[in-house]
């Protein structure tokens, strides 16, 4: 189910959250905390139920190595624990991948498994994964079932993150006082939630118009017109899946839930390295925590203190963040464009180290922009599986098929034609709506405060309520044409 | 400063107020014609290009007839009060634009569910849908007839955006008597308003859609063989016929060595079933376009042919019909009845002219 669906606004979350405030007045906290994991479970299910039972047997497994690496802390768990996580990953996400380029580095032809990939896989497994770590090395404690499910399945999170660990969840659904209805929360999360709604409602699903219609046109794109595509995808990726994850905020909290934050202003960004680091935070904490550290401990103790020369420790650590970026690549999907897009996100944090390591200092502004141009160039890679298409994109946003304007600028920008530039007539369409949704994302993103910050100044007065019902009315209203969640096939 | 509680009972009261508001302006006003028959002075103009695929089903839903008329556009000019007066039926007309057997099928299925009460069925067969690379009509939406509540429609109608705009136009154009964005084009009994009159471009269109790649579709054939077997399994009378084309539809046809096909398309039809052939070059099909009243259009015949069709084919009132006009083809007359067909080419004065040149000055 879709937060931005009908079914999902009208039906699914008031029975849901009626149910749990009813059901919490009973004796025992667990018959709501069933009630949730049930609902969360329909959620899942409502989309393909097929893959219930897969999500349903990745629980029960991980929750009995959990208690047995608990109480044995035997290694062999662990071990089990990873297999069986990373094995379903790969089966389900990377295995058509794989058999696609044995066929076509040995001439193979091993017939394709046509897997459809299940909802939220990627997001499950690394809960799980980082919740057996912590097991085994008794950083967690025994929890009971339903909570374990509840914090797996809690159908805010289940989707598309924020990636939440369990010693941020547990504690929370533990707690008695958290079941009773709060108003301070439940404003808190009206607010967020329809902040949401509009971003993916209005903002990217606009601005996803611009990006199907430029695509169509990629074998002859030109200058104007892949510019104004990538940057429409730009934007459109940062309010999908922000105004998704503010959703997720939102909706956690009318059930008295906080969830960590998994943007923050990225686009501000004057380098490299804090955009990443403002960019799908939690995905990043977990890369950190659970893949950074133990790969450099192991890379260090078992290759680099074994090499006949010494290795600087930058090099070290920029060989790390690129072996660790392309692991983020190979997260996002299973094609060799995610693998470029994780070399190149590397990359660019390696270069910027180096650069700040220089001292050079840059003005704000050209910081700025250098850091959104490459970012720009970067998630080419991430709309185009076709890496020709991807190639053909990159071609026309430099100019090397010819820096061509749009006929109708040319009243405007005439003086342009001195320095190389031409104008004609190019295919892509609502050219003025699609520069307005560009300028209007940018100032969005510059100019104003984050969901975050927002959330953080809240104060509940008229002006507030009335911006609201402004938001949300104008995003219930478009709802009708449902689009799917970019994020989804993570 | 407001409390929380206070902040969060008025955004949920006034949210609700202004829901309920948008719903009720759409209701009243349907722009699409989906909840009430008949229209009032400020809305009695619908939408232009309201999809007939969605609002049929709920007029359907309330009208629950006793006789359906299926097909595609050209079958929306077979008339249901004359029907009803011929038979004594309460009747709807369910052509649907583009529809392919299959669809076809589907709508009758629906039918039978909410009108138990059937008991005629006639369809307008249109080679051009027998086409195997014709996709589905994109307005076709299967959920809509297979759930028992359609949750979709009922939000996109009532409180969308393009609803509420949708309402505001239908007021506008109403009160003021414009008709900058609606039209009559479909009546209340799911037929089409001849008043309305079709872009020029359309006789143009109706040429490109002869097709060089045409191929017959059997998956086409089964739909309309399942249709024959559902009718029978409900006891109702089904009548087919074929549309009578154009003559420049026709020759178009000849031209693009598309006769054997439809030739071909005919013979298996009527292994399922006799079919009444209204098509062949005679007076009507060779009548102007501009000039007679047959053809709305170079596609579309117009609603006294369609009254002649109904006449022939319920047996009534047949000194009203030209004597060459309906030909109840079974196997046992097919061969002869193809000969005909061919024959009849021979009194068109326009054959092996070009036809998109005659189209539009015919």
């Amino acid at each position: 189910m879709l937060f931005n669906s009908i079914e999902f606004i009208f039906f699914f979350l008031p029975i849901i959250f009626i149910g749990y405030f009813i059901l919490s007045n009973w004796k025992t906290s667990r018959i709501a905390k069933l009630w949730l994991v049930l609902g969360s479970l329909f959620f899942y299910g409502y989309w393909n139920y097929n893959y219930l039972l897969l999500i349903l047997i990745s629980i029960v497994i991980n929750f009995v190595l959990g208690h047995f690496l608990i109480k044995y802390k035997h290694k062999i768990f662990i071990i089990i624990g990873l297999f069986f996580n990373l094995g379903l990953l790969v089966y389900y996400k990377y295995m058509d991948f794989l058999i696609a380029n044995i066929n076509a580095l040995f001439s193979s032809n091993i017939s394709l498994l046509n897997i459809i990939l299940p909802l939220a896989i990627s997001f499950f497994t690394f809960q799980q994964i980082s919740y057996l770590i912590d097991c085994y090395k008794s950083k967690a404690v025994q929890y009971t079932f339903i909570d374990y499910m509840l914090y797996i399945s809690f159908f805010p999170q289940l989707i598309a993150g924020p990636i939440v660990y369990h010693h941020e969840l547990m504690p929370q659904f533990r707690d008695t006082s958290k079941a009773k209805l709060n108003f301070n929360n439940l404003a808190l999360g009206i607010y967020i939630f329809s902040i949401g709604l509009f971003k993916k409602v209005i903002l990217a699903d606009n601005l996803s118009k611009v990006v199907l219609d430029g695509i169509k046109y990629i074998d002859t794109i030109t200058f104007f017109d892949a510019w104004t595509v990538i940057l429409s995808f730009t934007f459109q990726l940062y309010f999908d899946f922000s105004g998704y994850s503010d959703m997720a905020i939102g909706l956690a909290l009318l059930f008295n839930i906080k969830l960590p934050i998994n943007f923050y202003s990225p686009y501000k960004s004057t380098n490299f390295q804090i955009l990443v680091s403002r960019w799908h935070i939690t995905l990043s904490r977990f890369l950190n925590d659970y893949v950074l550290n133990p790969m450099s401990r192991s890379l260090t103790k078992r290759v680099y203190s074994k090499l006949p020369f010494a290795v600087h420790t930058d090099v070290k650590m920029s060989i790390n963040l690129i072996l660790l970026f392309l692991l983020s690549g190979i997260w996002h999907g299973a094609g060799w464009n995610f693998i470029i897009w994780g070399l190149l996100c590397g990359s660019y944090i390696v270069v910027y180290r180096f650069w700040r390591k220089a001292k050079i200092k840059l003005p704000t502004i050209l910081a700025w922009g250098i850091t959104f141009l490459c970012f720009n160039i970067m998630v080419v890679f991430f709309r185009l599986e076709d890496l020709s298409q991807a190639l053909l994109m990159l071609k026309a946003m430099f100019g090397l098929n010819g820096f061509i304007l749009p006929e109708q600028l040319a009243p405007f920008m005439n003086i342009l034609t001195h320095i190389g530039f031409t104008f004609e007539a190019t295919p892509l369409k609502d050219k003025y709506r699609a520069l307005a949704l560009i300028v209007l994302s940018l100032v969005i993103v510059l100019a104003f405060k984050n969901s975050s910050e927002k959330l953080n100044l809240f104060k509940p007065n008229l002006l507030n309520a009335l911006f609201i019902i402004i938001i949300l009315i104008y995003s219930i209203i478009n709802l009708t044409n449902v689009s799917e969640f970019l994020y989804f096939n993570f | 400063m407001l409390s929380h509680k206070k902040w969060v009972v008025l955004v949920v009261i006034l949210m609700s107020i202004m829901l309920i508001s948008i719903s009720t302006i759409n209701y009243v006003v349907d722009p699409y014609g989906i909840y009430f028959d008949e229209g009032q002075s400020y809305n009695s103009k619908k939408l232009k290009n309201r999809d007939t695929y969605l609002f049929k089903v709920y007029q359907l839903n309330r009208s629950k007839p006793e006789a359906i008329v299926l097909g595609t556009s050209r079958s929306m000019r077979l008339n249901p009060s004359l029907i009803e007066s011929i038979t004594g039926k309460k009747a709807y007309n369910l052509g649907l634009y583009g529809s392919s057997p299959y669809i076809q099928y589907k709508y009758l299925e629906y039918a039978l569910k909410v009108s138990p009460n059937l008991k005629s069925v006639i369809i307008g067969l249109d080679y051009h849908v027998f086409n195997k690379s014709a996709n589905l009509h994109a307005n076709y939406v299967e959920q809509r007839l297979s759930s028992p509540f359609y949750l979709k429609d009922y939000f996109s109608t009532l409180l969308s955006k393009q609803a509420l705009i949708g309402s505001y136009n239908v007021l506008v154009d109403n009160l003021n008597g414009t008709d900058y964005y609606t039209s009559t084009e479909m009546l209340g009994d799911g037929t089409f308003d001849e008043r309305y009159i079709f872009p020029d471009t359309e006789n143009q269109l109706t040429l490109r859609r002869s097709r060089l790649d045409y191929q017959l579709s059997d998956h086409a054939f089964d739909y309309i063989a399942k249709i024959k077997e559902l009718c029978e399994k409900h006891n109702i009378k089904l009548y087919m016929y074929t549309s009578p084309l154009h003559a420049i539809v026709l020759e178009t046809h000849w031209q693009m060595d598309e006769w054997k096909n439809y030739e071909e398309w005919l013979r298996q039809l009527v292994i399922i079933s006799p079919v009444w052939d209204f098509s062949g070059f005679h007076d009507i099909s060779m009548s102007s376009l501009i000039h007679d009243d047959y053809y709305n259009d170079l596609s579309h015949f117009s609603k006294k042919v369609g009254n002649y069709i109904l006449y022939r084919m319920l047996d009534t009132n047949l000194e009203e019909v030209p004597s060459y006009f309906g030909v109840q083809v079974t196997q046992s007359n097919i061969d002869e009845h193809i000969t005909q067909l061919r024959l009849s080419r021979e009194q068109w004065s326009e054959r092996d002219k070009n036809m998109p040149d005659i189209a539009d000055r015919y």
